[in-house]
């Protein structure tokens, strides 16, 4: 037995009997740090639970969840309505529950701009909203520049902006169309959300599609004049410099630890019984109000089927009641991951041990 | 005059060799400067070991993707040796059989299939196996994310290869010959079995092709073995699992932003590179004889 | 017939199965793909394949982006290797010394077997980064307004063209070097008689086996046309309607299924989306593999 904290929290963990191997798949956004914690719950669990995690998308990780094929799917945004419908209609138990939290950075690669001087470059979702529609063209708009400091204004260069996106199903796409839906109605009815969306922005030119955040990552660095959208994570690992988005009460704010959290918190209402539908759940955490919040913030959510052969559930309880925990802890967190607060963590493991009573 | 352009014509034509094999010299170049620095720094662990964590400074190993490119070829060779070979003796050893041609032009047309389309239609031959077995009520014996996907993938791509170089060099056999065995009073079958010693060069070679074309494959394992990166469980589970390969590895890491897992693609890519160019050095000798 | 003959008989006969196993198997990969892929054509009909657009969220699909990115790199792809293997075949066949041609051929087939995730690889850190650096520092503005960008890491259509190139340029070599070998040695010595130089009997063997060089370059063009891997990883895999523009990213058929596979179940239409390009490329092949079947049929030498 094992016993795992984190803030006020404390569960006792089993392992099971024998070794179990589980699939997983899914997020490719949390896939170092999932790395991470089956490396680091291998050593905890002396190899009793062993895990095997492919970062094929958000999207596959949920279709192959539901086909069964995977033991669990991790994704950025919780069941879709199209998956929700089936398993209602097929009456399958089955929960959702989140795991670690995230944050969509815009990213930006601009020759000239100097950080000691101006600071980080200031964007609105309207603007980006219009950037990536294609009706904001160059640099030196006037709705980019009015957006800036002062002195800054005439660093903007009339160059046409790259705009990046993801060009394969992803759910850090899914997180900042939400918001862009949120923030714009034209992109709300132009476009929409999802894991794949057609980039208006490409169609002009000025648009292009890159595999996965690393990818996106690697082409705003090599990519003058560019900007681009990638989880929080991954901006900090490549040492990119990300844009101050201005929140709901008008303040530019940088995405932190800090200015996740307070977002966090202010959404952090109950979330729903596991086995409802969660669509408007992502919701809850984006454009919040508050001085000091980030306005593009997310969750991992994990699915599990809870009609489970008992080696599997007690593996999969253990897994991610210890990711809930002890997981959550700095020296657990590859850096850029973001902790759930405590009230979230609580209600999640409090559906895992309602549902798979391991 | 004429001489002059003759030459600049046939400087020409050497030029267009060379523009075409330089790209090639450098790419063996490359992976192997690469590949062999990167093994060099983490041997001989680099062949045992597991991944290192996307961004470490450390490089890992490839262990599970050379055990999950063994497991594959090994099963997807049980599969598809046997049955190219007994095909393509039944073709060129009956005569009235109209079984023979037809698969010979089927055969034909499926080493034109690009390969991913042999890994899609395998996962939707799957996925059809499992609906029609589910409306029985049982459980379909291959996962759709398995070493036995990916090899029965794999077992299809190499078998036109086979099949091919088996009848060709049956067929090649001069007429006096096969005349003389069967005129001995013969059977089909045992005629076949002496025809098959006869060029089991030539047939090794074939399987060495066959066998070469599944190692370094990638597409059909997309949908099929869906890749693992840590060593399997046990012996007879580790089939009915999802695996690895050395191809899918080099592709995701090699796609991957992390310098380290970069780096390891480069390794992976000279093992595999290695073994390929090891592998048609013995089909040459094998095709001499 | 002797017990002993009935029972190899049968043996022999049973071998059949191994032929029945294999018709069956690609008649169900045939239906299969036939059956899965009509279902988008009935959805969206004709606009499947005239349209560019490829939306999960809009549960929109046209595959006219793909579509033309594969013909467009397969046509460059097969105009380049076209140049590489006759000149290679020629180098081989005429003009290298007796010593090198095994090592020099040896080395050409060799490349026909060389994986082709390891030419992405190449393709991807070595060939991609130079035609970005070669198209920023020597190809005037004026022609990139035209022809495009590559992506930053000079991903693009005329990349995975090289790309293509490169690996098809074997197999041709290989088949137009066996034509050259079986023009009849009558006429080369009839030919050098009149007094041509190497270069005009060169030329005139191509012409004597033109037939042969087409069929090689159709057999080509189909290869191109299915290589996913390596063309995946250059392409840059992005929706391009304007896919003449060869500087810019793009996709090509194999490479949209390659990409867009892993996402498609969590979609109602992209599945079916998936398989109906999948069926275009399964068509294009077939009409190659007829085509060239007809006019190898009319030179039975």
């Amino acid at each position: 037995m094992l016993t795992s904290r984190y803030g006020d929290i404390v569960v006792y963990i089993r392992m099971p009997e024998s070794p179990v191997s589980l699939n997983g798949g899914g997020s490719t956004f949390v896939y170092p740090q999932m790395q991470a914690w089956i490396s680091r719950f291998r050593n905890i669990s002396e190899s009793l639970v062993s895990i095997n995690y492919q970062g094929i998308g958000s999207g596959a990780g949920e279709a192959q969840w539901f086909s069964r094929v995977l033991d669990f799917g991790a994704a950025d945004v919780p069941i879709s309505n199209s998956t929700y419908s089936k398993l209602a209609s097929a009456g399958a138990g089955f929960i959702q529950f989140p795991i670690i939290a995230g944050s969509v950075v815009i990213i930006y690669n601009l020759p000239g701009w100097d950080g000691s001087v101006c600071g980080s470059l200031r964007l609105s979702g309207e603007v980006l909203a219009s950037i990536y529609l294609g009706s904001i063209i160059y640099w030196d708009d006037p709705r980019v520049r009015d957006l800036q400091v002062d002195i800054c204004r005439s660093k903007l260069p009339h160059e046409p902006i790259r705009a990046i996106h993801r060009s394969d199903g992803s759910g850090t796409t899914a997180l900042f169309t939400l918001y862009l839906s949120h923030v714009s109605s034209e992109w709300s009815r132009r476009v929409g959300y999802g894991y794949t969306v057609e980039w208006p922005r490409d169609a002009l030119g000025y648009g292009e599609g890159a595999r996965g955040n690393d990818g996106v990552a690697a082409k705003v660095k090599g990519t003058a004049y560019s900007i681009g959208y990638v989880e929080y994570s991954y901006a900090v690992a490549n040492k990119l410099s990300f844009a101050a988005l201005k929140n709901r009460d008008g303040y530019f704010v940088l995405p932190s630890p800090q200015s996740v959290s307070e977002a966090l918190r202010r959404g952090a209402q109950d979330l729903p019984e596991p086995s409802q539908y969660w669509g408007d759940v992502p919701r809850s955490f984006i454009d919040k109000e508050g001085r000091d919040t980030y306005p593009i913030v997310g969750l991992v959510y994990v699915f599990i089927y809870t009609d489970l052969p008992r080696d599997k559930a007690i593996a999969l309880s253990a897994f991610f009641r210890w990711i809930l925990t002890e997981g959550q802890r700095q020296d657990n967190l590859v850096e850029g991951y973001l902790p759930l607060p405590t009230e979230l963590a609580k209600q999640a493991i409090g559906y895992i041990e309602k549902a798979l009573k391991y | 005059m004429r001489k002059i352009s003759s030459y600049i014509g046939l400087s020409a034509m050497i030029a267009l060799f060379v523009a075409g094999i330089a790209p090639i010299a450098h790419l063996i170049a490359i992976v192997s400067i690469k590949g062999i620095q990167v093994i060099s720094s983490n041997f001989p662990s680099y062949l045992f070991q597991e991944r290192a964590l996307p961004g470490s400074s450390e490089v890992g190993g490839v262990g599970p993707y050379i055990l999950g490119t063994l497991v594959l070829v090994a099963i997807a060779s049980a599969m598809g040796i046997p049955v190219s070979i007994f095909a393509a003796i039944y073709t060129t050893q009956s005569i009235r059989s109209r079984v023979g041609p037809v698969t010979s032009t089927i055969v034909r047309a499926l080493i034109e299939f690009p390969t991913i389309i042999v890994g899609l239609t395998v996962y939707g031959m799957l996925r059809w196996l499992e609906a029609v077995l589910g409306l029985l009520g049982i459980q379909s014996p291959i996962p759709r994310f398995s070493a036995l996907s990916g090899a029965i993938a794999l077992a299809i791509v190499m078998l036109p290869f086979i099949y091919t170089q088996t009848e060709e060099s049956l067929r090649g056999v001069p007429i006096h010959l096969r005349e003389a065995i069967y005129s001995l009073g013969a059977s089909r079958i045992a005629a076949s079995m002496i025809l098959v010693r006869y060029v089991r060069a030539s047939i090794l070679a074939g399987i060495g092709i066959g066998v070469g074309k599944a190692m370094g494959e990638t597409a059909p394992l997309l949908f099929t073995a869906f890749g693992r990166d840590i060593y399997p469980e046990s012996s007879p589970r580790m089939l009915f699992e999802p695996i690895g390969s050395l191809t899918l590895a080099i592709y995701n890491m090699g796609l991957s932003g992390y310098s380290n897992w970069v780096d390891s693609a480069w390794g992976a890519a000279f093992i595999l590179l290695a073994i390929s160019i090891g592998l048609f050095i013995a089909i040459r000798i094998l095709s001499a004889r | 017939m002797g017990r002993k003959m009935a029972r190899g008989e049968m043996l022999f006969r049973s071998f059949a199965l191994s032929n029945i196993l294999i018709i069956a198997i690609v008649a169900v990969m045939v239906i299969l793909l036939g059956s899965e892929g009509v279902m988008i054509y009935i959805k969206e009909g004709v606009s499947f394949i005239s349209t560019s657009i490829w939306s999960g969220a809009r549960e929109s699909y046209g595959i006219l982006f793909a579509l033309g990115g594969s013909i467009i790199t397969s046509i460059i792809a097969i105009i380049i290797a076209l140049a590489i293997a006759i000149g290679s075949a020629v180098t081989l066949s005429e003009l290298a010394p007796q010593s090198m041609r095994l090592f020099l051929s040896s080395l050409t087939d060799l490349s026909a077997s060389i994986p082709t995730v390891i030419y992405g690889l190449w393709g991807l850190y070595i060939l991609a980064p130079a035609v970005g650096w070669i198209t920023r520092e020597w190809i005037p503005e004026s022609v990139r307004s035209i022809l495009g960008t590559p992506g930053s890491i000079g991903t693009s259509l005329l990349t995975a063209s090289i790309l293509l190139s490169i690996m098809i340029s074997p197999f041709a070599t290989a088949m137009i070097r066996e034509a050259l070998s079986s023009v009849p040695r009558s006429i080369d010595e009839a030919l050098y008689s009149l007094g041509l130089t190497r270069f005009e009997v060169v030329v005139l063997k191509l012409r004597y086996i033109r037939r042969a060089i087409a069929t090689a370059m159709m057999i080509a063009y189909g290869r191109a046309v299915g290589e996913t891997i390596a063309v995946s990883m250059v392409v840059g895999n992005v929706v391009n309607p304007e896919f003449w523009r060869i500087l810019s990213p793009g996709y090509t058929i194999s490479s949209l299924i390659a990409d867009q596979y892993q996402n498609a179940e969590s979609y109602n239409y992209m599945v079916p989306a998936i398989f109906g390009a999948a069926l275009v490329l399964f068509v294009i092949g077939v009409m190659i593999n007829i085509y060239v079947t007809l006019i190898t049929r009319g030179q039975r030498l």
